[in-house]
């Protein structure tokens, strides 16, 4: 039987096995076999008598399987209990363990749903508040802060001044710096955080530790300590 | 160069959605819908154009097929720009000697800012903007 190339019908087709390598999120990736052909009449290439498709599916399968493993694995080494994961998100009880052993799978909104907790994890706790608007938003910031805390290094010469933005809805602590400037004696206190958080509200969230914005892009930044 | 489409877009979104077995991918342009859109398969691609997925269409140009291997008949390629969340995409299409359908593009639009450029230039024209 003569195969023709369904874009010109040329009877001069090259038929050709390969190794593709289809990348999926979360930095997975996986592999399976290509058929292609290649016009000799009209230089198409492609799959031409869509004979790709079921292989091409089986290896979605292959990457969704893996992001279900990636983080159910992640709850599991930072000590998420599952019970807790469905309670929060009322799913019904015992629902990741069977997806964890493959006795059910995930549809693709719980496969999404699972991508965005194994990238946002904070999301459980936006939940945990009921999607409450404005909580959500301070859980956000919190954990952006957090985020930009481990990756900054400062030391205690780049500090310049410090101080806090308090309106009546919020509280907003910063440290600005000037990079490989002096440092100005009188301003080294500052980088004490219980002399800096002693004039302001108790009531504003201190923690040195997870805390703190740094733009380092520029010279001059400023770094935001605390948000509430 | 005409600055008519040669085909109804219409015509070929219906034929996506009802008959997807007379549309056809070249390979590259399957690779770019996998990499920039995230639709891995053929089917995936012609569900999402026939689910209404190309918002804010604009018809680009239409030039001839230069690799139509019978020059004789004339093949054109109509090109549009399109939407789709924050992503400004290209597609082009024609219609084979047989009738069939095939995606030859679909992939982010290399004109960035063309659909901007487009209204801008309307905007002068009204005289909105100077």
């Amino acid at each position: 039987m003569t195969i023709e190339c369904p874009i010109c019908g040329s009877s001069n087709l090259e038929r050709t096995l390969s190794t593709e390598i289809l990348k999926g999120d979360l930095g997975k990736a996986t592999s399976y076999k290509q058929i292609s052909y290649m016009c000799l009449g009209c230089e198409s290439e492609g799959d031409f008598f869509k004979e790709n498709t079921d292989a091409i599916n089986l290896a979605l399968d292959t990457l969704r399987n893996e992001y279900v493993k990636s983080t159910l694995d992640y709850f599991a080494d930072n000590k998420i209990n599952f019970s807790s994961v469905e309670r929060i998100l009322n799913l019904p009880q015992r629902t990741l363990t069977k997806w964890k052993n493959g006795v059910s799978q995930p549809s693709a909104a719980g496969v999404a749903l699972l991508k965005f907790l194994r990238v946002f994890p904070w999301l459980l706790d936006v939940a945990e508040h009921s999607y409450d608007y404005d909580t959500s938003q301070k859980i956000f910031l919190r954990s952006a802060f957090n985020m930009m805390l481990h990756k900054t290094s400062f030391s205690e010469d780049d500090t310049m001044e410090a101080g806090a933005f308090i309106t009546n809805k919020s509280k907003l602590m910063y440290i600005y710096t000037e990079k490989n400037g002096e440092t100005l004696p009188a301003k080294k206190n500052l980088m004490n955080p219980n002399n800096l958080s002693a004039g302001i509200d108790q009531n504003v969230l201190w923690d040195r530790n997870t805390a703190m914005i740094n733009n380092l892009e520029h010279d001059n930044e400023i770094k935001l300590f605390s948000y509430l | 160069m005409p600055d008519k489409p040669a085909y109804n877009l219409v015509e070929f979104v219906t034929c996506c959605d009802k008959n997807p077995e007379e549309v056809y991918m070249i390979g590259n342009a399957l690779r770019d819908a996998r990499n920039i859109f995230h639709l891995h398969t053929e089917p995936d691609v012609l569900k999402f154009i026939a689910n209404n997925g190309l918002e804010n269409v604009s018809f680009i140009n239409s030039s001839l097929w230069r690799k139509n291997p019978d020059p004789v008949v004339e093949i054109f390629i109509d090109a549009y720009e399109f939407m789709t969340g924050g992503i400004l995409g290209y597609i082009a299409f024609f219609k084979n000697i047989k009738g069939k359908w095939v995606i030859k593009s679909f992939h982010q639009s290399n004109e960035r800012g063309g659909i901007m450029e487009a209204a801008l230039k309307k905007a002068k024209e009204k005289g909105f903007i100077k």
